[in-house]
């Protein structure tokens, strides 16, 4: 069994901005350096609470309990869904025996790419569900 | 019979994008801590001394993991070490020379213990270890804390 090597990563996260809403489009949050179809992502890990209370930017992580209520799409340059609603307990790394969730490799739309919650019970608004972005830049090795 | 290895796996193994969880995780490793101050402050970023060493110009990481006190009880100088529960409000930042950011890894994911004893490989080149460093990210961290203690696998780079 194979795991990741981490080259590059970038913690990205959708907020859940308003009262949480069963299968609305919550698009990723914007970041300059890697928006512009620019990286190459092979893998990716998501968080709960558990993992990462507050990212960076000073917004409450989803608690444990809800990993089981949230869906995440990543959108190739194309806008093909590249993965489609795929569960976001599946990409927590803990919760798979330490493997990190490796993908083909595929240039990330990054605000195109959304979460969706299947039940808001226990989301709170303004709360995120963040993920470790695993990439190289477009033409780097 | 010889195994056989699909053509994006062959891919990621070519490319250094995985290998083998039980592959050797580097040629050396050093024990690097993280002191702070009395009481820390959060979203304010704490730098590791300078390690030439872990330089990207001296050598490739491979691994990183954090060291827990159930571990590691008392560091190399006699210190307590950090306990695991402040860990998921930090994360490591890995920066170049010009700082600019080649990773974010939440302290949290650094634990082999949190990944059923799988270490956190990695393929950092170009790193400078003086311009890393932690950031904690919310107000559990404001009480007196100890030092945050890694495990740094690397290889070193041949030299002329």
């Amino acid at each position: 069994m194979n795991n990741l090597i981490i080259k590059r990563s970038q913690l990205i996260e959708a907020q859940f901005t308003g009262t949480p809403a069963t299968g609305k489009k919550y698009q990723f949050t914007e970041i300059p350096n890697i928006s512009r179809n620019n990286i190459v992502i092979y893998g990716f890990e998501a968080f709960t609470a558990t993992q990462l209370a507050v990212t960076p930017n000073n917004n409450t992580v989803v608690a444990a309990g809800v990993s089981d209520q949230l869906v995440v799409t990543l959108i190739d340059n194309d806008n093909k869904e590249r993965v489609y609603q795929l569960p976001y307990y599946t990409a927590i790394r803990s919760l798979n025996g330490g493997f990190v969730l490796m993908v083909k490799p595929f240039i990330l739309n990054l605000t195109r790419s959304y979460v969706q919650i299947t039940s808001a019970t226990g989301i709170t608004a303004n709360e995120v569900a963040s993920i470790n972005l695993y990439y190289s830049i477009v033409g780097e090795d | 019979m010889a195994a056989v290895v699909s053509p994006i796996i062959n891919y990621f193994l070519t490319n250094n994008l995985c290998k083998d969880y039980t592959a050797i995780e580097g040629e050396m490793s050093t024990l690097v801590t993280l002191s702070f101050p009395n009481t820390g402050d959060y979203q304010r970023a704490y730098y590791f001394a300078s390690n030439n060493m872990l330089d990207g110009q001296n050598c490739t990481i491979t691994a990183i993991e954090v060291v827990l006190s159930t571990e590691l009880t008392r560091l190399p100088s006699g210190e307590f070490n950090v306990d695991s529960s402040i860990l998921p409000n930090g994360v490591l930042y890995v920066s170049n020379l010009k700082r600019q950011i080649i990773a974010t890894l939440p302290l949290y994911g650094l634990q082999r213990t949190a990944n059923n004893g799988k270490a956190t490989f990695t393929y950092f080149n170009d790193q400078v270890w003086q311009n890393c460093y932690v950031e904690f990210t919310s107000t559990g961290f404001t009480t007196p804390i100890t030092p945050l203690t890694f495990r740094v696998y690397y290889v070193p780079k041949i030299k002329n």
